[in-house]
């Protein structure tokens, strides 16, 4: 401390001996950090596993219009991550060891201010954690901000509740065979997750946040011939999901069991021919306000193809089951829409770590990219 | 929750270990055979876009390529690129306990072969030879076909190092 006084008092003694300032001299600076500007809705927030450094992961803030890099949160090792509902705060499961690669595991919920970029809050997880890629829903969040839904596994599968009222985890479901955290909307107690056999299990908790009621609906889809990605979005309780073959499955989330509507195929016979499926870490966006669903899809689609990057992006319009655009993707890997008017479409991609983005109006218009956005970007989440 | 998990390690290890579990293993042959078991294309080769200095060759045959026929559903660092070899971890780290599988066939025989993919771990991340294949590949509500997690979970010391590839039997012409 004392050779730093020491080495200020000098630096002071040598500003007062420098010369004084003409008129083509740049003035000196002050240091400053950076304030985010009020946010809008592109503003993006994009997970990086940085798997070269796992241990060391982040997510990027990014404008949405210029794309712009904005700044960045550490997340740890294997982070989940999730937005709150009102967009103020970033949720982080994660894992950090008492000696960096080993030592004490501890698993932790941190909370940062989405506006600063500082950590504001933390809460003390089971030493369970899912280690697993951040697909969206491995973690979630109730309508009101209060239970944050934490995935888990040891492999075996369970689900760790913490209730931010209380300020603690209060409790482990568990969830054999299941995985994914999809929250109803409409009530603030509930939760989802897509289950191995195809059925789907609703989770009710108590106003301590204590496991009030399962139940189990029938198989939705069958996951030996047409598993569905974990990676849905939602118009409130109904949620919406593709299989790996591109059929689209609907559910309503919002009650005591799940209800599922029929499926529809996303591919027709001539997309079947070019074997056209959807691929990628987030392949699926729904903007609720146009009724439009958008599929990342790849053509010569086979087994072991379904996290390849997408060679088009596919419009759905919900309503009438019908695809009413395909445009060229750049390699996607992950897409998501931005809420509410004027939508743009946002993906990354997986060699150059490209972000572009759509004007996702009437049409889906490429406006802009820009590449270099950290190391495995593939989670996407807007404002 | 402790019964739960020695369940859950104990049924994965069954899975890779017995090779006369017939239904496990016709089931999970079935996800490839049935797909003809071609080699697929790697989805993304991310070595170029990390400026990594190890250049992967493309032969079925060299253990330190993507497309070594063993890596058929490996999505991680390959162990023979960071000191270890197809089935051993690198000097300082441990092996998972509990694992992954894949169906993957072996073109000097012909035959497919059920392969256990150990992470290893305790170690910091290596950085070499990441590969990416997902033959049989599925979400984690079937965790036993799941490459997008940590398999050094189940360990003590659990940071993720790299990954082998190890033969656990052949499987069924019948799964065809």
């Amino acid at each position: 401390m004392r050779s730093i006084v020491a080495f200020g008092a000098a630096v002071s003694m040598l500003l007062a001996c420098a010369a004084p300032l003409s008129a083509a001299d740049l003035p000196p600076e002050k240091v400053t950090v950076a304030k985010l500007p009020p946010p809008n809705p592109y503003r993006l927030f994009v997970s990086d596993l940085a798997i070269d450094h796992i241990l060391d992961g982040k997510m990027m803030v990014v404008d949405g219009e210029s794309l712009k890099y904005q700044g960045t949160v550490s997340t740890g090792a294997f982070a989940l991550t999730r937005l709150s509902p009102d967009r103020k705060d970033i949720f982080i499961a994660t894992t950090f060891y008492s000696r960096l690669t080993h030592g004490k595991r501890s698993d932790m919920l941190m909370v940062y201010d989405a506006q600063t970029l500082l950590p504001k809050q933390e809460y003390e997880l089971p030493a369970k954690k899912a280690q697993a890629l951040a697909y969206k829903g491995t973690i979630g969040v109730t309508p009101d901000g209060r239970f944050v839904i934490v995935q888990n596994a040891t492999p075996a599968s369970s689900i760790s509740i913490v209730d931010r009222k209380a300020g603690k985890f209060v409790t482990e479901v568990p969830t054999p065979g299941c995985w994914i955290v999809l929250p109803a909307q409409s009530v603030n107690n509930r939760f989802t997750t897509i289950c191995g056999d195809g059925t789907l299990l609703t989770i009710t908790l108590d106003d301590a946040g204590k496991v009030k009621d399962q139940k189990r609906s029938p198989a939705m889809f069958d996951a030996d011939k047409d598993p569905v990605f974990v990676s849905a979005d939602n118009d409130g309780d109904r949620y919406y999901f593709v299989s790996f073959n591109g059929n689209v499955y609907s559910a309503d989330l919002g009650g005591e069991v799940a209800k599922f509507d029929p499926s529809w195929p996303a591919v027709d016979e001539a997309d079947k021919k070019e074997s056209w499926r959807p691929g990628g870490y987030q392949p699926l966006a729904y903007h609720k306000e146009s009724g439009k669903l958008y599929l990342a899809m790849h053509p010569n689609g086979k087994e072991g193809s379904h996290k390849n990057p997408a060679q088009e992006i596919w419009v759905f319009d919900v309503a009438s089951k019908k695809r009413v655009e395909r445009v060229p993707a750049d390699n996607a890997i992950a897409i998501t829409v931005s809420r509410g008017a004027a939508p743009k479409l946002f993906s990354v991609e997986p060699f150059k770590r490209t972000i572009t983005a759509y004007d996702a109006g009437e049409h889906l218009t490429k406006k802009n990219s820009a590449e270099g956005f950290g190391e495995e970007p593939m989670l996407l989440e807007t404002y | 929750m402790k019964w739960f998990d020695d369940f859950f390690e104990r049924r994965t290890r069954e899975v890779a270990r017995f090779t006369s579990r017939r239904n496990a293993l016709i089931r999970l042959g079935k996800i490839v055979v049935g797909a003809g078991l071609v080699f697929p294309v790697l989805p993304f080769d991310r070595s170029p876009a990390n400026a990594h200095a190890f250049e992967a060759s493309k032969d079925p045959k060299d253990d330190t390529s993507c497309e070594y026929w063993r890596y058929c559903a490996l999505d991680g660092f390959l162990c023979t690129c960071c000191g270890g070899s197809v089935s051993s971890c690198p000097p300082g780290a441990e092996v998972s306990s509990v694992t992954w599988v894949g169906t993957c066939q072996n073109p000097d025989d012909g035959k497919a072969y059920l392969v256990s993919y150990n992470d290893c771990c305790g170690v910091t991340a290596c950085g070499r030879c990441l590969c990416n294949y997902n033959q049989g590949e599925r979400p984690a509500y079937r965790m036993g076909v799941h490459n997008d997690i940590n398999w050094c979970m189940g360990n003590k010391v659990n940071a993720y190092h790299c990954t082998v590839s190890v033969i656990l039997g052949v499987t069924e012409k019948a799964a065809g």
